[in-house]
């Protein structure tokens, strides 16, 4: 009994105990944080269906960690550092994660499935109801995803890590960490986590912007009906979609991809497509949002996170989200002038592509102060158009960003 | 400094002009396809035949006015050369075919 090893028996806590004290009290406030996420997205505070997986992994990472045969720490989860291929294929028959990570997360497949099923959810109409105006609130609900990349240069990050923490601004997720995994390999874990978890922030924090910056007369302001409501058929939707994917794509081969796989959800939703809409809405959007939630948590390994970095990161997120809150709401002022009234402000935080999360924000806060008043339909047009404006963006900072890099003297 | 805030806002122009140019491309192609979907739907269709009816009521009305006219002067020349002749067909009625086949078959 004498010779056995109670270290090397509970690694996890012998580990734990041999870590310098920043890994360790980073290592115990990461376990708490896991933990309170799980807890928050049961309660519904935060966004369950990312939030508890990725808590628990949060929570199993940091606690599960081991002595590798080297005699280095590690642990049998993933290791997002590996680049060598000998060396990645040995880890994957090891790392129970590293094939997902690999082949799902690292090349953003992941990030396209979810945005299949978000296409697969959009209906075109709102959108081609009311373009310009749907448009017209996107763009300037993209104000934090432009003005970031000035303050996070100003605070000492590269331009390549700025515009990827900028894209936070535009409110989805898989965009940053497409953005991400483009311009950013060393921070595209941090950006990401932090993007997810400010993500699941929003749909609390954002009403209380609103409720700060729009008073309580104009937030009740009805939206009257259009003249001639237009129908567009399930034949015109498709057609649509196809143009603007081949238009798009021709714009910006970089996020191709991504264009592809939201428009390709439109075009099998207006297809009619029955089996394949439920596979993409169904089993292949919950299973890549649950999958994405589980890595995001195993990634938040205590030795990653402890990038001085992250603290920018964290104040970034914040500042870009805002900043595109901002923007939307006084697109939607801008729009309650130009129409002499009779648009309500509100409407301009759905422009943040946060889909359908501030569309039903806008609603609800509406609802809140005029029951009848019905701006949904409005809400949700320009809630699309900032998933349009925002793969347009992420266009732009992949395609330019390396050349004004080169550029910059 | 200067150099990313200026790159910074011309990105964003750019992104205001890419964003209204889809904006227009989708009214654009929401119009065409619109119109294409009206000249292809049932209703287009049957009131583009109902005016292809009526206009031909109206040539029809139109050239039986004309005939007329043209019977009317043809008969006094009839009348005056042939009298016999014009006396039997007096009576004919006023029906497209008859009186195409009439005057055509006469001259």
């Amino acid at each position: 009994m004498e010779n056995i090893d109670l270290g090397q028996l509970f690694q996890g806590i012998s580990t734990l105990c041999q870590s310098d004290t920043t890994v360790f009290f980073t290592r115990i406030g990461l376990i708490i944080l896991g933990v309170l996420l799980v807890y928050l997205g049961r309660k519904g505070v935060l966004e369950p269906l990312v939030m508890i997986p990725m808590g628990l992994g949060m929570a199993a990472i940091n606690a599960g960690v081991l002595f590798m045969p080297d005699g280095s720490q590690g642990n049998l989860f993933v290791d997002p550092m590996v680049s060598d291929t000998d060396q990645l294929m040995e880890i994957m028959q090891i790392d129970f994660l590293q094939p997902l990570y690999t082949l799902m997360f690292s090349n953003g497949l992941i990030a396209c499935f979810i945005f299949m099923g978000i296409g697969v959810l959009l209906d075109v109409g709102y959108l081609l109801q009311r373009p310009v105006t749907s448009m017209f609130i996107a763009l300037c609900a993209e104000l934090g995803t432009f003005l970031t990349v000035p303050i996070a240069y100003a605070m000492g990050l590269s331009l390549h890590d700025s515009a990827s923490i900028a894209m936070v601004g535009g409110a989805d997720g898989p965009m940053v960490l497409f953005t991400s995994l483009s311009l950013s390999k060393d921070l595209f874990v941090p950006i990401t986590v932090v993007a997810y978890l400010y993500l699941g922030l929003a749909y609390g924090g954002y009403p209380y912007l609103v409720k700060l910056m729009v008073p309580k007369k104009l937030r009740g302001i009805k939206m009257e009906p259009p003249k001639k409501k237009k129908q567009y058929s399930a034949a015109t939707k498709l057609t649509f979609a196809v143009i603007l994917c081949v238009v798009l794509c021709l714009l910006f081969p970089v996020a191709a991809p991504l264009f592809f796989s939201l428009f390709i959800g439109v075009v099998v939703r207006e297809s009619g497509l029955k089996h394949v809409i439920d596979f993409i809405s169904g089993p292949l959007l919950y299973g890549s949002t649950f999958i994405l939630g589980i890595l995001l948590g195993v990634l938040c390994e205590a030795h990653l996170l402890l990038n001085p970095k992250v603290l920018i990161l964290l104040v970034l997120g914040v500042v870009a989200l805002l900043l595109s809150g901002i923007g939307g709401i006084l697109g939607g002022y801008a729009m309650y002038f130009i129409t002499k009234g009779k648009y309500n402000p509100v409407i301009g935080i759905a422009g943040v592509s946060c889909v359908p999360t501030t569309a039903k924000v806008a609603q609800k806060i509406v609802g809140q102060e005029n029951s009848s008043a019905m701006i949904l339909p409005h809400a949700l047009g320009a809630n699309i158009s900032g998933v349009i404006t925002t793969a347009i963006i992420t266009g732009i900072y992949i395609t330019l960003i390396p050349m004004i890099e080169k550029m910059i003297p | 400094m200067s150099h990313i805030i200026s790159y910074t806002f011309l990105m964003m122009g750019g992104a205001f002009i890419i964003g209204f140019g889809v904006a227009y491309l989708i009214k654009i192609i929401s119009f065409l396809l619109n119109y294409s979907e009206n000249i292809s739907s049932d209703e287009y269709k049957n009131t583009r035949k109902k005016i292809r009816e009526r206009m031909q009521i109206r040539r029809n009305n139109l050239k039986k006015l004309l005939l007329l006219t043209q019977a009317s002067s043809q008969d006094k020349l009839l009348n005056h050369f042939y009298p016999s002749q014009t006396e039997e067909n007096n009576d004919f009625d006023f029906s497209d075919n008859e009186l195409m086949y009439y005057y055509y078959g006469k001259y």
